[in-house]
């Protein structure tokens, strides 16, 4: 059964005239309970990626919220994604992290379950249940809608959640761009390995800070910026490139249904290709390829490009080929499984460059994640206090600024349905993203049903 | 084997405690404790679930002849060959 989260007015805390956020939803244990329920009950999440399920009997556990789930492939093929917790006393019935395997057998009591979840083996059926026991009732909880999104696997436990690319919204043209291969063609990626670890802060400070904070940046990166981890060498923490391409570009930050793109890019048609890995030619030679290639496989798309971007509620794109997902693990804590990929016929110099650039980077041992946390914990603990929760936060920045249209989105036929903000040329940063993912929090944690926002207007 | 040792060699449930049930290989063969003799197809090599093919029914169960079944460690008895020697 449920948790019976009961009709509580969420709007008290969420100032849309003012653009102010109670620090509430981010430490108040009440609200985070609701918000197992209502929001990571509900919504699409991420689970992992094609690539660690290749091959029939290949499983990666993963999360789902705060539970255990197991994502395998059966031998008709068919991907799965299965609550990791036998139906006879809930033990975990898969403790590794990934693998391959036949069966998944609970080390309890003995059931065991088949690859499509189905319960194959039940200790003494015959003697002790006299055969009684119907099998087909209990076999592993299954997701209720799954969706493979671009060599991404993406899960719901709500029936009636929209589908996941109505979920996604707006932002489906900026996840796509993102995980396509840096050429343009199809994604294709292998995934180069998994950080995983806790931090002590809420899970939102994780997602909001690639959802929309392009604010951050100087204060919190400076010395990021100084000491340099850019892959072609040099200070920055980026490619000389990469900030072309940045800079030149008309940027907007796009808001939808919750979720948030910092940066989907419209480059001009002359920028060239930037020279910028002369120190090693095997590297420099891939991405003029890359960029000759882009342009003969997306035509005059090749121009668009994304930046950072999260999910609603809680997975993140970003740091070139990165998927990150901010794990609910109590309200003042967060799990971040931070997964690393690279284009599968990329050269393995390339490889190998990226694999040390994203070490350099992110996760715990990445200098730019460092100093992330660095903010994320101390403004948590210190929005704890009694005096301290009086107070909400302040989101205002571009209030009232949002746009619907511009030339460089009607160019290539881009609707807004939710918000979108420009952000270049000049340096505009917004908290649009933050409001609207916020906002969204709101609703959808006060709504009883997915047509209740519909009805509301509140699923633009 | 004397009555005493074949006791200790058994688990609280009647299992074979001479062998060890991921040690099982496609192709070995065994008394199930059950009755009949089994050859294993699969072994998921969790310790406690082994796929076979029943070679010799159960005594009064015929329809079990060439038939697969997911078989408890609890079942396995007397270990007849393996697939290898």
């Amino acid at each position: 059964m449920a948790l019976d989260t009961g009709h509580v007015s969420m709007q008290q805390y969420v100032d849309r005239e003012r653009g102010l956020i109670s620090r509430q939803i981010f430490v108040n244990p009440d609200l985070y309970d609701i918000e197992l329920e209502r929001v990571f009950a509900r919504c699409w999440l991420f689970v992992g990626f094609v690539d660690q399920v290749r091959k029939p009997g290949d499983y990666f556990v993963s999360r789902m919220g705060e539970e255990s789930v197991i994502l395998t492939r059966d031998r008709q093929d068919q991907i799965h994604v299965f609550l990791n917790s036998c139906r006879h006393r809930g033990m975990k019935v898969c403790r590794y992290d990934e693998g391959n395997t036949p069966v998944f057998t609970c080390p309890y009591h003995g059931w065991s379950f088949g690859l499509g979840g189905d319960l194959v083996g039940v200790p003494h059926y015959k003697e002790a249940y006299y055969e009684e026991l119907d099998k087909s009732e209990w076999g592993l909880i299954e997701v209720a809608q799954l969706h493979i999104y671009k060599g991404t696997v993406w899960a719901t436990w709500d029936p009636d959640a929209p589908p996941f690319e109505e979920y996604v919204g707006d932002n489906l043209l900026g996840l796509g761009l993102f995980l396509d291969k840096e050429d343009g063609s199809e994604a294709d990626m292998e995934v180069l390995g998994l950080y995983k670890w806790v931090f002590p802060a809420n899970w939102k400070f994780g997602s909001e800070n690639f959802l929309g904070d392009g604010y951050h940046g100087t204060p919190t990166h400076r010395s990021v910026e100084l000491v340099g981890i850019n892959p072609a060498g040099g200070r920055s923490r980026m490619t000389a490139g990469s900030r072309k391409v940045m800079e030149a570009s008309v940027s907007f930050n796009i808001s939808h249904h919750g979720s948030g793109r910092l940066g989907l890019r419209v480059a001009p048609p002359d920028l060239p290709f930037i020279e910028e890995y002369q120190d090693n030619p095997v590297v420099q030679e891939y991405y003029r390829s890359v960029y000759e290639r882009r342009k003969r496989n997306m035509g005059e798309r090749w121009r668009l490009s994304s930046g950072n971007g999260n999910i609603f509620p809680n997975t993140t794109q970003g740091t070139r080929q990165s998927i990150c997902v901010w794990h609910p693990n109590g309200v003042d804590s967060t799990e971040c499984w931070r997964w690393y990929y690279v284009d599968r016929d990329a050269p393995d110099e390339v490889k190998d460059m990226l694999r040390h650039y994203y070490m350099r980077y992110g996760g715990p041992t990445g200098l730019t994640e460092e100093d992330d946390m660095e903010n994320w914990n101390y403004a948590h603990k210190a929005s704890k206090g009694t005096i301290a929760k009086r107070y909400p936060y302040h989101y205002a920045m571009g209030l009232g600024h949002e746009i619907q249209s511009h030339p460089a989105l009607d160019e290539f036929g881009i609707k807004v349905n939710g918000t979108a903000s420009l952000s270049r040329p000049g340096r505009k940063p917004t908290e649009q993203n933050q409001r609207g993912a916020y906002y969204f929090w709101a609703d959808l944690m006060e709504a009883d049903t997915w047509d209740d926002l519909r009805t509301q207007g509140r699923w633009p | 084997m004397t009555e005493q040792n074949q006791a200790q060699s058994q688990s609280s449930f009647g299992g074979n405690l001479n062998l060890n049930v991921r040690d099982l290989e496609p192709g070995d063969r065994f008394r199930a404790t059950s009755g009949g003799v089994v050859e294993v197809v699969m072994n998921p090599k969790d310790g406690l679930w082994v796929l076979v093919r029943y070679i010799e029914p159960p005594e009064g169960e015929p329809d079990k002849a060439d038939t697969e079944d997911m078989l408890y460690v609890d079942g396995v008895g007397e270990l007849i060959s393996r697939a290898s020697t």
